[in-house]
Parts: structure tokens; C-alpha cells; sequence
């Protein structure tokens, strides 16, 4: 095909398709680049900047995020030059203040060898990847989240923090979140979302009286599939 | 204001900076009257009017007109001086509306009519085709 | 009837309203009737002239009379001794800052003479909502030579020869852009004109859009032939009302001219503009950012992996410029890019307009050849730092430029070399700053802006620079630790490299270069406590010379606190545990007998 295009990884000449985003090359060769806003689902973001690598084209040196940067002919990617390190050390130590105590992000600056210390912590596991948001609006289709405010007041929230009336409880963006920040729980027939203060009744099994999943969400899905009104009225064992 | 040509855009121009010469400071010349206390008591302010009728009925705009502090005259008040690009300023004394009117027309009228009529550089283009109309 | 003999020009910019421009202009229409001299003096409310410092400002034509900070109590004497009897009157003109002579005209000024105007060569000359005033200065007559005459690529070629180079910061060269634009495939292209001027103390584009918004119109136009694109937008930030209301009239005028819409100028090109307010926010001066802004969304940048010439607005070939590149588009077509390339650098072509601010003599708007030195603008057009005191450092680029030491005061002002120093060209803001700052507070100064303005959407960006604001508070407090330096420095390292956008990257600069010229300073917070300055009050003592005070008792007036005590004919003397360092016993004191130390 003619919109293939060659690069070199790390040194080792690959050929790729053109425009594909350097992290999924680099994921395909087994070549390991941290990222913490990125989801195969997802439009690549670029923002946690831990994916950086370093690119070389017509001579001249960048860092770029390789979630988002595409193949083109004749770039030289590196992934661990002592720039791409250093900043994505320095990275790294800004959101291990950020988020200290959370597992994943402790044990991914072990990882890479970053330590804490140095900074006052802030202790928000939020990190802002913004996958949530992206989540509700990309995937789901229902926009319910957005942030707040910006610099380091910015926070993924529903619109006027105000309990959300378009949230449909399917719990995308707790499966999404990298951190478990966002908190759900199901308790007595009532789906919580503890950071968007959504309570949503679930649905029943028409014959075992289980809880399928929230009403608005089975309404949501029965709506935007055109499926039968009776669709939902049954759990998957008991059709 | 409705759609405009080139043509007419230049007209604009051309009018516009004939208007505002004094603004710019180029203008064809300039023409100062003494209005010191002693000049105002011996009628320059009528001498002032004057001029300025007459510029706007030849709508020569491109005369520029100063007023000016007495400059120790006193006696030959009211005084205007006339002072063209690249010539010697020549003085007026005790001038009067229709001595002015005069001077106006000698210098701006009559010397401007036995130059060619036509011709795009100059700026006074405007004032010379009003005045032979 | 009678001829104008006189048009007297008063300044309508934003600075000169806020100081009574307009209530002057009704008194000033008063006395004229008066006096009977309304069909014969003229009152024209042009653009800003820039010297905003000293308004309200009124020029005198022909006369070429200026006279400065005008009250409504002047003008009766005004009118009486200059426009009756042709007396300038002295008391009402600028006076040189260190000579003190009167000085008339605009021309022997200083701060004018020296200037080179181009992008402001209508400035106080003309009335901004009057377009024949525009076109009377060879308004148009740009584009009416574009659309006849060349071709968009003669367009092109004539801005690439030129060497313009975008205005707003980045100083990318403007014909690349525009080749990029047009050649990218599209069903429609977009131009926008970003005049959404954010950095404190700086108002040039306010200033051009205010005082000569068709020379930005007619910019526009002409690119958008180049470039083929059949909308234009004008991004104004909210905060300038009065640049929004020129803007609007002028396109009003434009199009019932026919110089904006179908068909202009009979030429079968068809464009048309439309204004779009910003809400406020910093970061939607970032050409990303200001596009999605405009599309209705959160102003927040996005990876440049894509062009913005290529995908822009609604995923459209966008070319974006800032106001000032905008505004030197028609000077380039009339006179060609040779004249436009006769002054300036090698690599910056042209004239800058700064904004310059701070401890000068003369605070205003310049436009100065590229090129010029630091200490040229500073000390020939600023009139050197006010009150006889040292210059330190002058901070160029806007927020998230760098300060620059006394040692480079002599470094030629250009985009590449600013940026060598450690600092930026930005969009043209020029602070000043006397002996008595410290460096260590102007950087906390900043950062402090930069830390509610950043959109928060990368880690670098967002969290280095709370990370900054921490630990340089805590230095001028005096909670600074050994390697506290060193970690600032990392910090900004990491943000350089990797940040989103230009705002994140360019950030680090306010601290990086006081860092690297300052260092002491930073020591002597850090080491011995001390603000060399004696600004950070954490970190100085206010007493009283019981040998110079004269005990007048001024102090103790004005002291909020009420820590000073003392008599008649008795020393006074300052409690240092209720003081709260607020400096308004060391103002006051009339023998400079309060000490700080």
C-alpha cells in the first residue's frame, strides 16, 4: 500500500501505516511507553504527558506525545533518550505529589524510579486525565460530565456540581478512571456515583427479581437502539 | 453609503485629504493672522472671518489659516503673513475684510487659474475644478 | 458659512477616557459655542495616541500644539489665549522629565521623535468610526491594488518576501502561514485576527483596534484573498468594550461600501467578518485555544500535531495573526516588501509597538524600528527610570516572558535575540522594573497570574506551576530550603519540555531568568534571610532613626495599626510585634527617618 511509511524505533526501522499514532506502534513492537490518559477507546488526548518520546525530523529535535503524534516517513522515534526521561521523571513527581497515597500512581513512579518527597503534596487523586469526561461524551454519548474551572482549581464534575439529571449510571467512567477516583456503588436497588451525587434506581428481572442496571440507563440504550419497550424486562440469565 | 468603485474610492481620498490638510499640516499655504490684544482692537477678527468665508466658498481647505500672538507691530495691525512652500513669507499690514478678500483672490484665485487645471498630483485638485466651475 | 481653520484632536482612547477625555469634549464643545467659535475650530475624538499616561491629550492642528493631562478648569483660558488670540499656553504642555522645559509640539517630544510609526501611522490623526478618514490616509487603496493588480501567490510572495513575522508571540514568518492555508485541502478557509490581548500592562492590539480598526480590516481582507478563505472572525477579549464598538462600526462602513461582503470592489471575491468576544480567559489568546473558544467550547489548546492551517476552525484550513501582523498587511502591499524590509534585523523585519510599563519617566504605547536596543526605548523614548532611581531589570514577552539585567540593556530587540536572553518577544509587553523590586516577588508575581490562568489541562503546566507558587512563596517568606533553587529549576525544565501548549512551555520564563540572573537574590532569601530589595515584608523590620525623626507625627496618622508611638518633641518609635510592614510610615515621613532594613 502506498500510504505506508517507514520509521525508526528506537534505532530499529519499522514500516507502518501512515498517520498511526506512535504509542500503538510502539505497543505493537513491545516497546513500553507509560501513559495515564490513554484508552484505546478514546480520541488520543495528549495531556498527561507521561507518553512523551523523542522525535527527529529533517535534523531537527522535538518531544512529543506519541499517543497522539502520527507516523510520517523518515521519523526517528526515541522513547527513552535522557530528555524524554528527565521530563517524564519530572512529570511523574508532579503527580505523585498530586495523588501520593493512590496505588497506581506509587507504583508506577517505582516503576520509573521516581521518587517523592521534594513537593508539598497536594493529596487529589484526580489526575485530570479527563477520561470520565471523555468517556460520558465520546463512547456513552451523554455528555453528562465536563470541568470545572481551570489551572489547579480544574476538576471533572457535572454541570454546576449539581446532581446530574442526564447521567445515566452506566458507571463508563469508573471503569475508565486509572486512579479509582471516581466512586460507585450499587446498595439496595439504588446505583450511587458518589462524585457526580447521581442515585439512581435500577431496574428488576421480571422473573428472578434481580437488579439488571439503572432504569435510566436500560431507557437510555432502549431509546438510542430502537428497541421493543419490553426489551429490558427480563436479566440475561432469564431470557 | 452604498457600494464604492476603485474609482470612487480614490475620490474619497482625494477629498478627504484636501479637508483635513490642515490637519497633516500639508496644505498649499499658509496664511497667518496677528491676533494679538492690539490686533483684535484694530479689527483682525473681521479680517479672520473674512478669510475663512472665502476659503469656504472657493473651498480652498488647502490654505491653512494660523492665528498668531502680535509680533511688536502693533501700529501696522492687523497684520497677515502669507507663506507658501519654498517662498519668502510676505507681510500685509493694516488689513481690512475687504483687503483681504483681495489678497485672498490675488494669491489663491487668480495666480491658480493660469496654471493648467487638470493633472492628478497636486492636492488642491479638488478646490481648483469647484472654483473654475 | 465659514472654513474650519482649526481641527483640535482629542485623544478617544480607552487611557484617555478613564482620565475625563470626554467630559473635557463637552465642556470643550461649550466654550467653543461660547466664544462663537464652533463653525470654525473643529473637535475630532481620534484613536489613542499612546502617551496614556498623560491624558487627556489634545492636539492642536495646524498649529501642531500638544498639551497634555488637560482639566475642565484649563480650557477656558484654552480657548481665550490659544484658539483666539494664537498664544500657546505653556503651563497646559508636556514638560521634559529631567529639564523641565515646555515642550510644544509632538515631534520635539522625546517620547514621539523617536518613535517609527507604522502600524500606528494613523494614530490621533484620524476619527476611528469615520472609514473616509481611513481611506483620506490611503486607506484601501491597499486592497484595491490587491484585488486588481496581483494575484493571491503575488500576495504571498510579496509578505514572504517582506520577512513579516506574526506579531502576537509565536514570530512564526506570516507568508508560510498563509502558503499552508491555501494550499490545504477544504471546502471553505477561515482567517481569524486574535485581539484577544491578555498579558497585564500590555495594550497595543487594544490600542489599534480602538484607534484604526480598518487598517486590521483591511489586513484581513487582503489575506483572505491570498489565502482564499471566505470568513474572517475578530477574537476581541470582553474587557475591551470600546475596541468592540470601533470594530463593529467599521465593518458596518466596510460592508455598505462594498468592501466587505459579495463582490468586492467589483473584483468577484467575497469575504465578510464577524467580531467574537472572548470571555476574559488568558489562555484563549492561544491560537488553539481561541479556536474552540469560538466554536462554542472551552478554551483550552490542543496537540499541534495537526496544523491549524491545515485543521482549524470546525476541522477547516484556518489562518490565524494577531492584530499588529494584521495591521502591517496593507503597508506591505502599498509600498512593497522592500520598503517594509528597509528597517528592522536580518531575521525580524519591520517595526514592534511595545507596551512600556513600569518604573519609566514616560509609560506608553512606542512603535520603534526592530532592532532598536533595550536601552534606547528605555532611557531615549521611556525618559529613563522615574524618580532618579536604578535601573534592575525590564521584563519583556508578557507574563510568561523573562526578566532581562541591566548587563543586556544594550542587546538589540529582536524575536531571536530576546529569546537567546532567556526571555520573549510575546506580543510586545515591556515592564520596567526600578532597584527597588525584588526579583524573587516579581516571579512569584507572575507565576501567581499564570497559576489562574493556565487551563489546567496538562500535568506539566498545571501542577509545575503550583509547584512554583509554593515553593517561592515559601522563599519570600523565609521557609526557603537549600535546593530549593535547584528544584525550580527542574520544574521548569520539566515544563519547557513538557507542556501542551506555548503558554505551559514559555511559563518557566519569569522564574528560569531570574534565576539566572538574579541568583543572589534568591540566595539571600534562601541563606541569610534577607530581601536585598526590602520588599518581602516577612523578611524586613521597619524602625525609626531617633536622629532624623522630627516627631511631626505624620507617621503615627497614618499608621492602620496603631503601632507607633510617641510625642511631641519626642522621637518616634515603631513596635515591630503590630507592625504590619505596610509602608505607609516610609511614604509618609517627610526626613526620610523610617528605616527598613
Amino acid at each position: 500500500m502506498d500510504d505506508m511509511v517507514t520509521i525508526t524505533l528506537n534505532g530499529t526501522e519499522i514500516k507502518a501505516q501512515k498517520g498511526t499514532p506512535l504509542l500503538s506502534i510502539a505497543r505493537e513492537k513491545n516497546v513500553y511507553i507509560p501513559t495515564l490518559c490513554h484508552n484505546d477507546a478514546l480520541v488520543p488526548y495528549g495531556v498527561c504527558r507521561m507518553c512523551l518520546v523523542e522525535i527527529e525530523k529533517g535534523g531537527r529535535k522535538r518531544i512529543v506525545t506519541s499517543c497522539n503524534y502520527p507516523a510520517e516517513e523518515g521519523l526517528a522515534v526515541k522513547t527513552d533518550t535522557e530528555r524524554v526521561v528527565k521530563t517524564r521523571s519530572i512529570v511523574m513527581e508532579l503527580l505523585l505529589a498530586r495523588a501520593p497515597e493512590n496505588k497506581m500512581i506509587v507504583d508506577l513512579a517505582a516503576r520509573l524510579g521516581v521518587k517523592g518527597g521534594r513537593l508539598t503534596e497536594v493529596n487529589d487523586d484526580c489526575i485530570l486525565c479527563g477520561m470520565c469526561v471523555r468517556v460520558c461524551d465520546e463512547v456513552v454519548g451523554v455528555s453528562a460530565l465536563g470541568f470545572f474551572s481551570r489551572g489547579t482549581s480544574r476538576m471533572p464534575t457535572t454541570p454546576f456540581a449539581e446532581p446530574s439529571e442526564t447521567c445515566i449510571g452506566c458507571g463508563s467512567c469508573v471503569y475508565v478512571c486509572p486512579t479509582g477516583y471516581i466512586k460507585m456503588e450499587d446498595k439496595d436497588g439504588t446505583r450511587y456515583i458518589h462524585n457526580w451525587k447521581v442515585a439512581l434506581k435500577m431496574a428488576t428481572c421480571k422473573k428472578c427479581g434481580m437488579y439488571i442496571a439503572p432504569q435510566r440507563q436500560l431507557d437510555y440504550i432502549r431509546k438510542t437502539a430502537d428497541l421493543p419497550e419490553d426489551f429490558y424486562d427480563l436479566c440475561f440469565s432469564c431470557r | 453609503m452604498s457600494p464604492i468603485s476603485a474609482d470612487q474610492l480614490r475620490k474619497i481620498k482625494l477629498k478627504i485629504q484636501n479637508e483635513n490638510a490642515l490637519r497633516y499640516g500639508v496644505g498649499r499655504a499658509k496664511v497667518t493672522v496677528h491676533m494679538g490684544t492690539c490686533g483684535i482692537a484694530s479689527g483682525a477678527r473681521d479680517v479672520l472671518e473674512s478669510l475663512l468665508v472665502d476659503i469656504a466658498q472657493y473651498k480652498a481647505t488647502d490654505v491653512i489659516v494660523a492665528v498668531d500672538d502680535c509680533v511688536g507691530l502693533c501700529e501696522r495691525e492687523p497684520l497677515v503673513t502669507i507663506l507658501k512652500p519654498g517662498q519668502k513669507p510676505i507681510e500685509y499690514e493694516k488689513m481690512n475684510p475687504d483687503k483681504m478678500r483681495h489678497v485672498f483672490k490675488e494669491h489663491f484665485i487668480v495666480t491658480e487659474i493660469q496654471e493648467p487645471v487638470e493633472g492628478e498630483s497636486g492636492q488642491s485638485n479638488e478646490g481648483k475644478r469647484s472654483q473654475s466651475n | 458659512m465659514k472654513a474650519v481653520r482649526s481641527h483640535l484632536l482629542l485623544c478617544g482612547g480607552t487611557g484617555c477616557r478613564a482620565s475625563g477625555g470626554m467630559t473635557l469634549k463637552d465642556i470643550l464643545e461649550a466654550e467653543l459655542e461660547k466664544r462663537g467659535l464652533s463653525d470654525e475650530m473643529k473637535i475630532v475624538v481620534t484613536g489613542c495616541n499612546g502617551f496614556c499616561a498623560l491624558g487627556p491629550i489634545l492636539v492642536v492642528q495646524p498649529d501642531d500644539v500638544i498639551y497634555v493631562s488637560l482639566k475642565p478648569k484649563d480650557i477656558p483660558e484654552l480657548v481665550s489665549e490659544h484658539f483666539i488670540k494664537g498664544r500657546i499656553v505653556k503651563r497646559l504642555l508636556y514638560k521634559h522629565p529631567v529639564t523641565k522645559q515646555e515642550i510644544p509640539t509632538m515631534q520635539q517630544i522625546p517620547f514621539f521623535a523617536q518613535q517609527e510609526l507604522r502600524v500606528l501611522r494613523n494614530r490621533g490623526l484620524i476619527d476611528p468610526e469615520k472609514i473616509d478618514e481611513y481611506i483620506g490616509r490611503d486607506g484601501y487603496s491597499a486592497l484595491a491594488k490587491a484585488l486588481a493588480e496581483m494575484t493571491p501567490d503575488q500576495i504571498i510572495d510579496e509578505v514572504e518576501k517582506s520577512g513579516l513575522r506574526g506579531r502576537g508571540g509565536g514570530g512564526f514568518l506570516t507568508a508560510r502561514k498563509w502558503r499552508t492555508t491555501r494550499s490545504a485541502p477544504g471546502a471553505v478557509r477561515y482567517v481569524i485576527c486574535n485581539g484577544d490581548e491578555g498579558d497585564p500592562g500590555a495594550f497595543m492590539d487594544r490600542s489599534v483596534m480602538e484607534g484604526d480598526p480598518h487598517s486590521v480590516i483591511e489586513g484581513m481582507i487582503i489575506g483572505a484573498y491570498a489565502i482564499g478563505a471566505s470568513k474572517g472572525y475578530i477574537y476581541v477579549r470582553m474587557e475591551y468594550p470600546l475596541a468592540v464598538k470601533n470594530l463593529a462600526k467599521a465593518l458596518t462602513d466596510a460592508r455598505a461600501y462594498g468592501l466587505l461582503g459579495d463582490n468586492i470592489l467589483g473584483s468577484g471575491f467575497s469575504f465578510d467578518i464577524e467580531i467574537n468576544r472572548g470571555g476574559g480567559a488568558f489562555i484563549c489568546g492561544e491560537s488553539s485555544a481561541l479556536m474552540q473558544s469560538i466554536m462554542g467550547k472551552a478554551g483550552e489548546p490542543r496537540a499541534k500535531y495537526i496544523h491549524t492551517s491545515e485543521k482549524g476552525l470546525w476541522d477547516m484550513p484556518t489562518n490565524l495573526n494577531n492584530v499588529e501582523t494584521w495591521a502591517n498587511v496593507p503597508l506591505i502591499i502599498n509600498h512593497g516588501s522592500a520598503w517594509f524590509a528597509s528597517i528592522g534585523t536580518k531575521g525580524s523585519t519591520g517595526t514592534k509597538v511595545f507596551s512600556l510599563v513600569g518604573g519609566v519617566n514616560n509609560v506608553g504605547l512606542v512603535e520603534v524600528p526592530m532592532g532598536i536596543t533595550l536601552r534606547e526605548i528605555i532611557y531615549d523614548i521611556g525618559g529613563g527610570i522615574k524618580d532618579d532611581k536604578k535601573f534592575k531589570a525590564v521584563q519583556t514577552g508578557g507574563p510568561s516572558g523573562g526578566c532581562i539585567p541591566a548587563e543586556h540593556l544594550d542587546t538589540p530587540v529582536d524575536f531571536d535575540e530576546l529569546t537567546k536572553l532567556g526571555s520573549m518577544m510575546g506580543s510586545g509587553g515591556m515592564i520596567v522594573m526600578d532597584e527597588d523590586t525584588c526579583m524573587v516577588d516579581v516571579a512569584r508575581y507572575f507565576i501567581n497570574f499564570l497559576v489562574d490562568e493556565s487551563c489546567g489541562k496538562c500535568t506539566p503546566c498545571r501542577e509545575g506551576l503550583r509547584h512554583f507558587l509554593t515553593i517561592l512563596t515559601r522563599i519570600t517568606e523565609g521557609q526557603g530550603q537549600e535546593g530549593d533553587v535547584e528544584l525550580l529549576e527542574e520544574i521548569g525544565d520539566g515544563m519547557i519540555w513538557g507542556s501542551l501548549c506555548a503558554l505551559g512551555g514559555s511559563a518557566p520564563n519569569p522564574v528560569m531568568s531570574t534565576i539566572k540572573y538574579f541568583r543572589d537574590e534568591y540566595d539571600a532569601h534562601i541563606r541569610d534571610k534577607k530581601c536585598p530589595a526590602r520588599v518581602c515584608t516577612k523578611l524586613i523590620t521597619f524602625s525609626i532613626d531617633p536622629e532624623t525623626c522630627i516627631a511631626c507625627g505624620k507617621c503615627k496618622k497614618v499608621c492602620p495599626v496603631n503601632c507607633i508611638t510617641g510625642a511631641k518633641k519626642v522621637p518616634h518609635v515603631i513596635d515591630e510585634s503590630i507592625c504590619i510592614r505596610c509602608r505607609a510610615c516610609y511614604e509618609v515621613c517627610p526626613t526620610d527617618a523610617v528605616k527598613i532594613r
